[in-house]
């Protein structure tokens, strides 16, 4: 187990590398910068490098940056909450929701509001899954995942309608990137929303963050401590899931970053649960930027960032199991 | 102090109570005794509106405590449900303050100072050396004392255990319900389920046997005689019975048939 004292040696070790990241994600891309141009445009020159540093490569950094940190949160609370490690906005239907939402907005209206038909979407599948969990009088988490997985399959109908819809050129093309998400796209127009979103959200979070652990006991428990369990856990999880529409609202479906940075952040504090939300969100960003930058980096077409969350993180993973298993034995 | 008059509660379709009355005094530590099924544990889940019920009277000190808030019925009574899945990733003394969440305002963080009483809440339940250690490398009879603990942090007057003891081993069975009788002091009570009549005969007041949905046999131990005794037991199954040994109560039970 790590002291506090430890805990923030890690967050601050994890700042430094995250800070780091951010400056290799400010120079790497089609129309590579140095750290002269960066200096450059930063003290007000002019020119191609500072037209590039301030139009293109500063607002997507930033975007990628909050998106990681957001998405890397969201999966520790998805997770503490549902009582399971494998709990990710998936689970709920959030992200199948998002996408419904953005393929009725590609599909119906030529692809203008994406983003809001992604947000709302996402938004109304944990609305209808906490609504039915109420509606059959299942209490706990288990009939909450029940109903995430119903609106998932519902969801999941929804698209494969649309999809036959669909224009086989552009829109079936444009649902289909959507789910593999990007941050190609990303310009500072996006940042106010995508950063608002992300903001009101963990801000939730941060307010309830004692009542975190508290629901993670389950209802019983949790009731028997003066918790009023159902309306508690709607803000949480709707807090985090705000967070995760802002993001997918702008840069599309990002795969395995929610399951996989809470997981990176328990094996390095070692099991222990505090400090589990500031950790998970300097991580999801981490690896949400080492994503992004590996998506730019590999020549020809830029990858879609899915790809390479899951292609990064599960080694990632893998040698933090391998290690944390030797350190138990 | 609790006083509970026809309580009739239960699943879709089944009753399990009809009609269970019971009352506990202050200072008095309360067992409720009777078979797998015969709803013990809804008893207390109805008290603590877990599950829906109806009943004439169901009050703590005058207070209607099924239709209390969630947080009002915290801070005065400690309920301990059977099973407690804790996150393994908290420490002893991060669930012991849990205790104190009823009264501490909802968006702030605890007290040092309660951080202090969380860990003499583990001091009473003889549990302080757990105060670091993650809930995941507990024993459950370990877990068990800690969340013990929690309901002390709660400062309850009235104490709802569900098999608070079923994880701990003989000496510490006595020793959880010497703290919890040391903790309810001369002006709280407690009800407790107990799986195990020899621990309710030594260390409680009152026992109650629940039987066929009502409270069969109310028992004060201090005043009742060994048939009354064996009467009791008798609802426990056939042929379980008590004797007197130096003073004290001894439950035996089916006699061996070779």
């Amino acid at each position: 187990m790590r002291t506090d004292a430890q805990n923030r040696i890690l967050d601050g070790a994890a700042a430094a590398c995250l800070l780091a990241a951010f400056g290799v994600s400010l120079c790497i891309g089609r129309y590579p910068l140095g750290l002269s141009d960066i200096l450059g445009a930063l003290t007000g020159a002019e020119g191609m490098a500072a037209q590039v540093f301030w139009r293109l490569r500063l607002p997507r950094s930033l975007a990628v940056l909050v998106s990681g940190g957001a998405l890397g949160v969201a999966g520790a609370v998805y997770q503490a909450l549902l009582g399971n490690p494998l709990a990710a906005p998936d689970v709920v239907g959030v992200s199948g929701g998002a996408t419904l939402g953005a393929a009725v907005m590609i599909v119906c209206f030529g692809g203008t509001g994406l983003a809001a038909g992604a947000f709302a979407g996402g938004l109304c599948a944990l609305a209808a899954a906490l609504l039915i969990t109420r509606a059959c009088g299942q209490r706990g988490t288990a009939g909450l995942v029940l109903s995430g997985i119903l609106i998932s399959a519902l969801v999941k109908a929804g698209i494969m309608l649309l999809k036959t819809l669909a224009d086989r050129e552009g829109e079936l093309a444009a649902i289909e990137f959507f789910t593999m998400g990007s941050f190609a796209d990303i310009t500072w127009r996006a940042l106010p929303s995508l950063c608002g979103g992300v903001a009101l959200g963990l801000a939730v979070l941060a307010l309830l963050r004692r009542q975190i652990p508290l629901l993670s006991l389950g209802d019983a428990q949790a009731a028997a401590l003066g918790v009023r369990v159902q309306p508690l856990r709607a803000a949480v999880l709707g807090g985090a899931t705000l967070a995760v529409c802002a993001v997918s609202a702008h840069a599309g479906v990002i795969a395995f970053l929610p399951l996989i940075a809470p997981h990176a952040a328990r094996l390095l504090l070692r099991g222990r649960s505090r400090g589990m939300l500031p950790l998970s969100f300097l991580l999801g960003a981490l690896l949400l930027l080492g994503a992004d930058i590996a998506a730019r980096l590999i020549r020809g077409a830029e990858l879609p960032v899915s790809v390479l969350t899951t292609a990064l993180g599960v080694p990632m993973l893998v040698s933090l199991m391998v290690k944390g298993g030797r350190a138990d034995a | 102090m609790l006083e509970v008059k026809a309580l009739r509660a239960g699943y879709r379709g089944r009753q399990v109570l009809c009609g269970a009355s019971l009352h506990v005094r202050p200072g008095e530590l309360c067992a409720l005794l009777g078979e797998n099924g015969s709803g013990k544990s809804t008893l207390l889940r109805a008290l603590c509106a877990l599950v829906p019920a109806q009943y004439e009277v169901c009050s703590l000190e005058g207070r209607d405590l099924p239709g209390m808030s969630a947080r009002q019925r915290a801070l005065c009574a400690a309920y301990i449900p059977q099973r407690c899945d804790i996150d393994g990733g908290l420490t002893a003394e991060e669930v012991v303050l849990m205790g104190a969440n009823a009264r501490t305002p909802l968006l702030s963080g605890y007290a040092p100072a309660q951080r202090e009483e969380a860990r003499g809440c583990l001091a009473r339940v003889g549990a302080q050396a757990l105060a670091g250690r993650l809930m995941g490398t507990l024993s459950e009879g370990q877990r068990q004392l800690v969340v013990l603990a929690r309901a002390l942090m709660q400062r309850p007057r009235l104490f709802l255990l569900d098999e608070p003891d079923s994880a701990l081993d003989l000496s510490r069975r006595y020793a959880m319900m010497d703290a919890l009788r040391a903790a309810m002091g001369a002006d709280c009570g407690a009800l407790a389920v107990l799986h195990d009549a020899q621990l309710a005969l030594s260390c409680c007041d009152r026992v109650f046997v629940l039987r066929d949905g009502q409270i069969a046999c109310g028992l004060d131990l201090h005043a009742a005689d060994e048939a009354q005794v064996n009467a009791a037991m008798a609802l426990l199954g056939d042929g379980t019975r008590a004797v007197r040994v130096d003073g004290e109560w001894a439950v035996l039970g089916r006699k061996r048939t070779e």
